[in-house]
């Protein structure tokens, strides 16, 4: 009896199918180049990933090459420093997550609070400047503006009566700095979607709000926050999203025998290894391990948030 | 929608398949007649008939000071002025550009070059491509049409073993550096402060500064340098830049620690360095400089740029350097003077880390060459140190760039301005940034006539009479490569963590624990015993 | 000024303003404003010395860059940094490739992901959930450099070409998602409602409803692109072998490799430091220089998100 209702179910989907893509067809046709773009560019080459598997050779290709199973793995996951690592990349990510994600927010809604337009529009210029900084230039102002000898960030603690610090080898102060630094170049970058979802908030939402005698902060914790809400929600996601992806041009920059306890991550410690040979077999299985645990996150934070407050991606 | 993932599966495998299509195996190109080349004396190289229709593919590494624009470097028109050869060069890159290029040229014919000049082949490059019969083996060819170097190999057995891969092939032809004191190479040379010697009274009888010779020496010297002679910028004598730096002062305590912490002693057994008694001393002694002071501060961080600014004030009392000009200035030169190996209580005999005298890696055939006779025959010309033509790669053309001084050719000169050395040589030669493959006669800038070469030049051979080879050339295989990439960035990473920390007086393991970790957690047998196959190999034990 | 506007029209039409109200609405509002600007002129502060720091480090001399002899302000004035930058043959030919790479892909990315974007946020679209968990996978698995390169310059055939610049990188499936919540939020159903039974079509609606009312998004997405294409550089170093074909970051990239102190070589070479030691301040130049057209594209971009226009229309 059960397998009689099944089949029946089976039939009647594909015919509701055929029927949605008849009422839909214009949306179906509006997608599909995204669609193909993503097979092709994205789900062709995915079969590189086997090479997580394998001893891979790139003259034997993906057929020949042989396969070694979880090796890659266990040969990453048995390194000495792998626990620090792992930890560092970690830490590195939840740091700037927690500085790095709020403030952007914050900055739009007090931006968008300023009655000046010149204020604004000015202070916005400024901020979306750092942005264009390459990574080599942003080190090396980090580097002289930490310098032992000339740096400014020492020329304060001189005027505070403080001998110079070596913060450049303070393994420390090394994920404050690497965070603060990579905050002072995005803050305006990512405060823009804010700004921009901000100005579609229906100003007679701010007339009523005047009217029931609401000053500015309560305007923006009723009127701003919930209509960045979804926005933000989307944002966080994606951004736990990027939990093991610290990046690593900027940190290998800033590394020295000094910090290494603090600076060394899954990216510059996978670089390494392979100096003396392009392991692509473990530089896959590596990427691979990153991506399994980024979609963990991301699928547990979305359903986090769909059980929350309703926002998700899907 | 089941139907749309039905589709969507089905597209994605069919465009799978399309992707996967590819990959094919290579065979050599046979070329057994030599009938498009001359005699192996003549010049042109390739005979008037076939000169047309022969052009090959050059891909190589072009550094910052020579322009990428091969086509129109005078070392190509006059090597082509020479020999015929014709090249293509739309495969020249910088050298990121490069690096990157290097592995995905590999993966399809098309792209592959048919020769790679300036290649900088690693050990992982050579036994791969090598293996892959992507680049080939050379032996054959240059017994047969390169007798240039054939003669340099038969004279020099060491050369030989250092480029021939473990399955016998020469997969690549390194730049060679004869005539060099004590048949090895080293770059770093460590400059004192003459007038400071003299300001603080170390002089003899007849005024004439002395030069430490033990590290005890040393310590007293500086110590009355950063009394009497630093100023506030830069308050210390000796200035070291990066640890690369300071492991060349290890020889002092008899460790040399450039080339994977191992040395080998009398019995041909591979000690482990951090792992003696005299590496404690060292460490131990630098410590001390640097709680003294004695060691600039940031000396883990300092960069080459930084070096020289300070440096041409006249602030530094010992570093190391090519030559006192890149730190203090070409008007300091005559201040600054070598100083000899130091000994110390734990080593009685100076010696300095040098290397063989090659640079592994810098010209390949692939097996895409439908001309592999002629391309060893043209980098065959190189080769010769009795003929000027290498000369062109480095210095230019006589009497076009630089001039003899006199008849029996005791001492040369440029021609070229020194401030438009970098735009004119950026067109002419094409060796700077190394992987240069060609045969270098060292005695020969020992002729320079400049302010710079007249001094450093013989102060650097003397040097170099010190130098000592710890640890040869080697290749490890395919796997040997990827567990000792795995041990020793751990090792190194474990090790030179030690050496910073303790030195700058940081908490970190105690020696103890440092030696018993080495000992038990990181590897150090696997490791010992790669180390060790292979040097027992290169020396036929 | 809102605020103030509507007031006076109230009180025109003879509402009475309750005065009380207005005083305590002002003090409280006036603290927050007052700790509103302190703080944001103290990030205009922290903003602008480094951006100072970058322009006076262009135009000063490079030791006075490396001993920090110059903080703030230019201690003495070096043009050279410029001359040599601009000076520099392939760079105008690289700004006009970057235009080049910039229009076309910004064009063909804010097409495709507009219309994912909306399609997305449909949620009568039986399909929906199955496009997205399509496009998320991929932002986190990928097959890699090597089947990636291979894809694009052998089989599709683009090595060398401008357009492996412009293709692969086309779409960015963080940019559609951002376009799927814009819509999903500030696109009320009883719009899409009232218009099917007006008897239009997706397609319809998507020009002349949805577009005209993304504006803002539009200009963000746009912004995102143009940036993003503008900064590239990777995707040309490994595609790219043609030299006239090397987009501004790549050809600015190089500059500076040919003329950093370290590739001096083992035997000599120029002995004239001062001249190679000119990269210091190029590197800033060089950040000018790049990121002046950026800059001078953000206020065009901007007005589209500043205007507080927006939305009276759907009311309606």
């Amino acid at each position: 009896m059960a397998e009689k209702v099944k089949l029946k179910k089976k039939k009647f989907s594909i015919k509701e199918d055929i029927e949605e893509f008849k009422k839909h067809y214009a949306l179906f046709l509006m997608i599909l180049p995204a669609f193909i773009f993503v097979v092709v560019f994205c789900y062709c080459p995915m079969y590189g990933i086997v090479m997580a598997f394998q001893e891979f050779d790139p003259f034997l290709g993906i057929f020949d090459s042989p396969i070694v199973f979880f090796d890659n793995f266990t040969y990453f996951f048995s390194r000495k420093a792998f626990g620090e690592i792992l930890w560092n990349t970690f830490s590195i990510s939840l740091y700037s997550l927690a500085v790095g994600f709020p403030i952007p927010i914050i900055f739009a809604l007090s931006l968008n609070s300023v009655g000046s337009q010149k204020f604004k529009k000015t202070l916005q210029m400024v901020s979306y400047a750092p942005y264009f900084i390459s990574v080599v230039v942003m080190v090396a102002m980090l580097n002289s503006f930490m310098d032992i000898r000339s740096g400014i960030f020492n020329k304060i603690l001189g005027l505070f009566g403080q001998p110079p610090h070596d913060f450049l080898s303070d393994a420390g102060a090394f994920k404050t700095i690497y965070v603060m630094s990579g905050l002072w170049q995005t803050l305006g970058w990512n405060s823009i979607i804010y700004i921009a979802t901000l100005t579609s908030v229906d100003v007679s939402l701010y007339e009523a709000a005047d009217l029931d005698g609401a000053n500015k902060l309560q305007k923006i914790i009723y009127i701003d926050l919930p209509s960045i809400a979804p926005t933000t929600m989307v944002l966080l996601i994606l951004s736990v999203g990027n939990i093991l992806s610290v990046g690593f041009e900027k940190t290998y920059l800033m590394q020295n025998d000094l910090n290494l306890s603090a600076s060394e991550v899954i990216s510059t410690y996978v670089y390494k290894m392979g100096i003396l040979s392009q392991d692509y077999g473990l530089g896959t299985a590596v990427g691979l391990f990153n991506s399994v645990i980024n979609f963990a996150f991301l699928v547990t934070v979305n359903f986090i948030a769909k059980k929350t407050n309703g926002y998700s991606l899907w | 929608m089941r139907l749309t993932k039905i589709l969507s599966i089905l597209i994605a495998v069919c465009l799978l398949f399309f992707t996967l299509s590819g990959g094919s195996k290579k065979e050599y190109v046979e070329y057994s007649n030599a009938h498009v080349l001359n005699n192996l004396d003549d010049y042109p190289i390739i005979k008037d008939e076939y000169a047309d229709e022969i052009e090959l593919k050059i891909m190589g590494s072009s550094s910052g000071t020579i322009d990428v624009d091969w086509k129109n470097n005078k070392f190509f028109k006059r090597m082509e002025d020479l020999t015929g050869v014709k090249f293509n060069f739309d495969n020249i890159f910088l050298e990121d550009m490069y690096k990157q290029k290097k592995g995905l040229v590999f993966t399809s014919e098309d792209s592959m070059p048919d020769i790679f000049f300036k290649a900088f082949f690693n050990n992982y490059d050579e036994i791969t491509y090598g293996s892959n019969k992507q680049i080939r083996p050379l032996n054959q060819l240059i017994k047969d049409y390169a007798p240039n170097i054939q003669k340099l190999l038969d004279e020099n057995p060491i050369i030989r073993r250092c480029i021939t891969t473990t399955d016998g092939n020469i997969y690549a032809l390194p730049t060679m550096y004869l005539n060099t004191p004590n048949d090895s190479v080293m770059r770093a040379f460590w400059w004192i402060n003459l007038q400071w010697l003299k300001d603080v009274g170390e002089t003899d009888g007849s005024g004439d500064p002395i030069i430490p010779t033990t590290i005890a020496d040393l310590e007293r010297v500086l110590t009355k340098f950063k009394e009497q002679k630093c100023f506030s910028n830069f308050s210390s004598p000796l200035v070291i830049c990066g640890p690369s730096e300071l492991f060349n002062l290890f020889p002092i305590f008899g460790l040399d620690i450039s080339q994977y912490y191992v040395q080998a002693d009398e019995n041909g057994e591979l000690v482990f360095g951090p792992l003696t008694e005299n590496f404690e001393v060292a460490i131990n002694t630098f410590k001390r400089f640097y709680e003294n002071g004695l060691i600039n501060q940031d000396w883990n961080t300092f960069t080459e740029t930084k070096k020289y600014q300070y440096g041409k004030d006249d602030a530094y009392g010992l570093y190391q350097s090519a030559s006192p000009v890149y730190v203090s200035g070409a008007n300091n030169l005559q201040k600054f003077v070598t100083i000899d190996p130091l000994t110390s209580s734990v080593n009685s005999e100076p010696f300095w880390s040098a290397t063989y005298p090659l640079e592994r890696g810098c010209f390949a055939i692939t097996s895409k060459c439908q001309y592999p006779e002629v391309a060893i025959r043209w980098i065959d010309t190189l080769y010769d140190t009795s003929k000027p033509y290498w000369v062109w790669a480095i210095n230019g053309k006589e009497n076009a760039e630089w001039h003899w001084n006199d008849p029996e050719k005791t001492s040369w000169q440029s021609d070229v301005d020194d401030a438009e050395y970098a735009e004119v040589m950026g067109t002419t030669i094409v060796q700077p940034g190394d992987g240069m493959p060609y045969a270098v006669d060292e005695t020969f800038f020992d002729k320079e006539t400049t302010n710079n070469a007249s001094y450093v030049r013989p102060q650097r051979n003397r040097q170099m009479e010190y130098g000592k080879v710890s640890f040869p050339m080697v290749y490890f295989s395919k796997e040997e490569l990827k567990e000792l990439g795995g041990l020793s960035s751990d090792i190194d990473t474990y090790v030179k963590q030690y050496i910073a920390k303790t030195i700058n007086g940081e908490a970190f393991d105690s020696y103890e624990v440092f030696s018993n970790k080495l000992r038990n957690e990181y590897g150090l047998d696997k490791y010992m015993s790669i180390l060790q196959k292979a040097y027992d190999n290169f020396y036929g034990l | 000024m809102n605020q103030n506007d509507t007031l006076k029209a109230l009180s025109k039409a003879g509402v009475k303003i309750v005065k009380k109200q207005k005083i305590q609405k002002s003090k409280s509002d006036t603290i927050f404003d007052t700790v509103n600007y302190v703080v944001l002129s103290l990030m205009l502060i922290i903003f602008l010395y480094p951006l100072i720091y970058v322009v006076s480090a262009s135009f000063s001399k490079p030791s006075d860059v490396i001993t920090g002899a110059m903080w703030l302000f230019p201690t003495s004035i070096s043009l050279d940094g410029y001359a040599r930058i601009l000076s520099y043959a392939p760079l105008w030919q690289g700004f006009l490739n970057t235009i080049y790479v910039v229009v076309v892909g910004t064009i063909i990315s804010l097409v495709i992901t507009l219309l994912a974007g909306y399609v997305l946020s449909r949620d009568d679209f039986k399909a929906r959930k199955f496009f997205i968990w399509v496009f998320t996978i991929t932002m986190f698995f990928g097959g890699g450099l090597v089947p990636t390169y291979m894809l694009v310059s052998e089989t599709l055939n683009l090595r060398d070409s401008l357009m492996a610049l412009i293709i692969p990188s086309a779409l960015s499936v963080w940019n559609i998602i951002l376009v799927k919540t814009y819509f999903t939020s500030s696109l009320p159903r009883d719009i899409f409602e009232a218009a099917s039974i007006d008897g239009c079509g997706d397609f319809r609606f998507f020009i002349s409803i949805a577009t005209p009312l993304a504006i803002p998004i539009i200009a963000v997405i746009t912004l995102y692109n143009v940036v993003g294409k503008w900064n590239s550089y990777f995707d040309a170093m490994i595609y790219l072998s043609s030299a006239d074909k090397y987009p501004l970051q790549l050809v600015i990239n190089n500059l500076l490799i040919e003329n950093d102190v370290n590739s001096l070589g083992s035997s000599g070479g120029s002995l004239d430091i001062e001249h190679q030691l000119m990269v210091e301040s190029m590197k800033y130049g060089v950040i000018v220089i790049a990121s002046l057209p950026m800059l001078v594209v953000y206020p065009m971009v901007q007005q589209y998100f500043i205007k507080g226009i927006m939305v009276g229309s759907v009311k309606g």
